[in-house]
């Protein structure tokens, strides 16, 4: 695949000085790979966020047809209803490539209330 | 995975230190963690399912598995910090009793604990044995059925 992109000269001259030392001249597409791989690590959790806020604001369009549902599953993926099912088996296969899917029981709300015994460090 | 209403043998772990049962997790997809049992603490100041550490939510991919925020809960230490926790389903599997059950499992951003809480120690009858360090799910269980997953 070839991706054409107008860079800072200032930046392509360092990045293919450096790449020239550690790969020699052939190593930009090697270096440019990892960057790229690099980058979609790094931007992954916003992605999920991203997919989250869609799933989860598509649910509350839905909730008027999810009422008739009670003690089924649901998967709620892309924005979209992907399908109901009697069992959490029935559905799993729905929306693979989703990287952010809402599956759960329509009327089973659990506990929302938490007791923590311990005092949080957070990293 | 049979059902543990054949389960007969009560089974114990070495715990020492902490008391705490060999499990492993599952996700609906398969994904186990860790690929052994590894020892868990049962920890009766928290009173959820199964909390797991943030990375390791992440690493098992269980934001394919979440339920809405709506039910998410909200926690409380003893701090009195407010924490929303990020809330999904998955299982626990007792590799020893050879049974998989059905759980919520929740963590939130920064959690580095991975414990399992009252509302899960409420399936078994457990027997925490500190003089003869180990902790012993007693059998039969008293589970439900609707608790199980195959």
């Amino acid at each position: 695949m070839t991706i054409a992109a107008k860079t800072k000269e200032v930046v392509e001259t360092k990045f293919r000085h450096e790449v020239e030392q550690l790969y020699g001249a052939e190593g930009v597409a090697e270096a440019l790979e990892r960057a790229m791989e690099l980058w979609l690590q790094e931007t992954h959790d916003e992605m999920v966020a991203r997919e989250r806020k869609l799933n989860n604001d598509a649910l509350s369009h839905l909730q008027p047809e999810l009422e008739r549902q009670q003690g089924r599953y649901v998967v709620i993926a892309h924005g979209k209803l992907q399908g109901i099912g009697d069992s959490i088996e029935s559905i799993q296969g729905l929306a693979p490539d989703a990287l952010h899917r809402l599956v759960f029981k329509v009327g089973e709300p659990p506990s929302r209330r938490r007791k923590l015994g311990w005092r949080v460090y957070r990293k | 995975m049979e059902s543990v209403q054949e389960v007969r043998e009560s089974i114990c772990w070495n715990s020492e230190d902490l008391f705490a049962i060999g499990i492993q997790i599952r996700t609906f997809a398969g994904m186990i963690y860790p690929d052994n049992e590894e020892l868990i603490q049962l920890d009766t100041g928290y009173d959820g399912e199964l909390l797991l550490p943030s990375k390791l939510y992440r690493s098992l991919a269980l934001y394919q598995w979440e339920y809405p925020e709506e039910y998410w809960p909200v926690g409380k230490t003893v701090s009195g910090e407010i924490i929303e926790l990020i809330l999904a389903k998955g299982q626990v599997l007792i590799p020893r009793w050879n049974v998989a059950l059905e759980v919520f499992i929740e963590t939130f951003e920064g959690n580095e604990e991975l414990l399992l809480g009252r509302s899960f120690i409420r399936k078994f009858k457990v027997l925490l044995d500190g003089p003869g360090n180990q902790v012993c799910l007693i059998g039969p269980s008293v589970m439900g059925k609707e608790d199980l997953a195959s």
